[in-house]
């Protein structure tokens, strides 16, 4: 039962759970109340989480349990009936510099008339600034994050000529130019080939190596564990939070998934307790 | 008629015509820049409810300028009129969308038409009215550059140069809303506010467009030169400067003639000469035309054809296709009784270790390979990345050891 409340309607306290960090040093998350509604349905209900200061947080849950509308309510992208967000222990609003973000690759237009290099190169723009325009060096710099993901070689193409794990890689190499302190990223593992998946986990642990966080929607509960070392479980509620090794329990799962996991899925799982 | 047209092309057809054309090639390049912002933020035809909707406003500026300067025919009067009415519909399309109810073209279709109406109804009541100059407004629905007053040209070219700046100063900010408005708003960027400038952009081209294109036909400005100039550029800043090229010629052009030719509205003309330019892109346009896609669909038969027959040459069957076999003696990779020759055999092999790595793609990653337009269409270390191809070619091996194959 670590990390879990007793009934939904109680975990807000629970969440706070000590993580072994400094307690100088402000969690990379910091979400109190946090409910969420669209056309009247509710998609978040009274989400309170503290994040870890660094590493990688994994959120998962069943279909529809909120899982990109929470990264998006954090991002200030929907509308929050009510709540507090802090980032980086300030407002979401004044550290919007130090924020990195991949969304789902469905939410562009993949026809749209420009290239994998200049995708990369408008993680860059927050630091170019207003006005200015994107000069020589910045696509020498936004080659190199190109590079990073095994790509440079498709710096010139049209985006809609690359395969889904080659948009992917281009998401993820325009985060990487924002240089952010946290990252959120939706679902960026979805439908991607397995070079792409390794890729994107080296990726992965390099941020760790340096110390960011990255908060990642994920829908493949085998990766967990080997992957990540915190995890979210939504399930429109805050359902529970904390070190893999303590929170990503076959019991908590099933009661997550409102007993839908089927055991063949839990029973291939590297769960803990 | 041409031979008054040529003189004013090469702008010397006077002061005057020289500054119309002029502030015609300017809206046009206004135009085809905001248009294409407006294009490819998918709300192309808002511009066409902007325009209809300028057209109360028109009247109603008539009628103000009438009461406070005695006159109705004052260009700044009107103009302001447009542009209050133009953002009232801009307005109302975003209400009614708002609703849920109705999509983006069916609130664009009811405002349209209301406040073309409205216009219209407004128009009728001032030709009733006794005073002289009213004679200006119907020019404004479809364009009339003859007659023109020096300082409204003048205007007219000032204006746009504004709104080229605004534009080319913003240029990244819009193409990123463009493209990415959940990024960009992820990453502080104001996107509503960009939106906001992006119809304003629009707004301000249908405004001072008016008396040179008319509101009728200024969304033929607007849309018609980005959605050709996308046949010729795989870039956003390319593709938005052959935009502004695009429209500004058929501006020009269109201006030119009709300066001419007194009795010849202006917007029909400048449309016809857009819709060439849009004809001659759609057909002739380096990768993207017509008649590059029929010679590359002929290409395209052809490699497959000759895949064909190279992979039955490398089983060693005989190559049935008669395509295939005209293309394999030319390359001398078979010879005339049927049998690869030694160029032709290791030809093809390479292209079967190339097809098994694509089918090994087909089997692990199914939907990637579905969306891959160059599936076995060219070699497989050209289209994919390097690790990519590497850990496939891993697994063919693997798998044709499994199978105690090769």
């Amino acid at each position: 039962m670590d990390g879990r409340g007793t009934s939904g309607w109680s975990t807000a306290a629970v969440h706070l759970l000590p993580q072994g960090d400094t307690p100088d040093i402000p969690p990379a998350l910091e979400v109190s109340g946090l409910t969420v509604v669209y056309d009247r349905k509710p998609a978040l209900w009274d989400i309170s989480y503290r994040s870890p200061t660094e590493g990688l947080v994994a959120i998962v849950g069943p279909n529809g349990a909120g899982k990109s509308t929470f990264l998006k309510a954090v991002l200030g992208l929907v509308p929050r009936v009510s709540g507090k967000v802090e980032l980086l222990g300030e407002p979401a609003g004044k550290v919007r510099g130090r924020i990195g973000y991949v969304p789902q690759r469905t939410a562009v237009d993949w026809s749209f008339p420009t290239t994998a290099l200049d995708v990369v190169a408008m993680g860059l723009y927050g630091r170019i600034g207003w006005l200015r325009p994107v000069r020589r060096h910045h696509l020498a710099r936004a080659r190199r994050y190109l590079a990073d993901v095994g790509m440079e070689a498709f710096a010139d193409r049209q985006i809609g000529q690359l395969s889904g794990g080659q948009q992917q890689r281009v998401f993820l190499a325009r985060a990487l130019a924002q240089e952010a302190s946290v990252y959120f990223m939706d679902e960026p593992l979805v439908g991607v080939d397995a070079a792409t998946e390794s890729v994107i986990f080296d990726i992965l642990r390099r941020l760790r190596r340096d110390g960011r966080t990255v908060f990642c929607v994920h829908h493949d509960l085998q990766s967990v564990s080997r992957h990540f070392d915190h995890v979210l479980i939504l399930n429109m509620r805050s359902f529970a939070a904390g070190p893999v090794d303590r929170v990503f329990t076959a019991e908590n799962l099933q009661e997550a998934y409102g007993g839908r996991l089927a055991p063949g899925e839990l029973s291939g799982l590297r769960l803990s307790g | 008629m041409i031979g008054e047209l040529l003189p004013i092309l090469l702008l010397q057809g006077g002061y005057n015509t020289t500054i119309v054309c002029i502030g015609a090639a300017m809206l046009g390049a206004a135009s085809g820049m905001a248009g294409s912002f407006a294009l490819l933020r998918k709300r192309a035809m808002v511009s066409d409810a902007i325009s209809h909707a300028t057209l109360p406003g028109v009247c109603l500026g008539f009628i103000a300028a009438l009461w406070f300067i005695g006159a109705g025919r004052s260009l700044p009067f009107i103009l302001a009129g447009a542009a209050l009415s133009a953002m009232a519909g801009v307005v109302l399309v975003d209400l009614v969308r708002r609703s849920d109810r109705l999509g983006e073209d069916s609130a664009i279709a009811v405002v349209l038409s209301t406040f073309y109406g409205l216009g219209m109804v407004l128009l009728s009541y001032i030709q009733t009215l006794p005073t002289a100059g009213q004679a200006g407004l119907e020019g404004m629905l479809l364009g009339a550059t003859a007659g023109m007053l020096r300082f409204e040209a003048e205007m007219i070219a000032i204006a746009a140069l504004v709104l080229l700046v605004v534009t080319i100063l913003l240029f990244k900010e819009l193409g990123l809303v463009c493209f990415d408005p959940e990024f960009a708003r992820a990453g502080g960027w104001p996107v509503r506010l960009l939106d906001l400038l992006i119809m304003s952009l629009v707004t301000g081209v249908v405004v001072i467009g008016l008396k040179t294109v008319g509101l009728v036909l200024i969304v033929a400005l607007l849309v018609i030169p980005p959605a050709a100039a996308l046949y010729w550029s795989r870039r956003l800043a390319p593709m938005v400067f052959t935009a502004a090229l695009i429209a500004a010629a058929g501006a020009y052009v269109g201006a030119a003639i009709s300066a001419s030719a007194p009795d010849l509205p202006t917007g029909p003309v400048i449309v016809l000469t857009l819709a060439a330019l849009f004809v001659f892109s759609l057909l002739f346009a380096p990768k993207r035309g017509l008649v590059v896609a029929m010679i590359a669909l002929v290409r395209h038969r052809m490699t497959i054809a000759e895949r064909q027959g190279l992979l039955a040459l490398a089983t060693r069957r005989s190559v049935s296709q008669p395509l295939s076999r005209v293309l394999l003696l030319r390359r001398g990779w078979m010879d005339a009784a049927g049998n690869a020759t030694t160029g032709g055999l290791s030809q093809a092999r390479l292209v079967q270790r190339d097809q098994a790595l694509w089918d090994r793609y087909l089997l692990d990653y199914p939907e990637d390979a579905f969306a891959c337009r160059e599936w076995s269409m060219r070699f497989i270390e050209e289209v994919l990345p390097g690790d990519l191809v590497a850990e496939l070619d891993r697994r063919t091996v693997e798998a044709s050891l499994r199978t105690g194959g090769v």
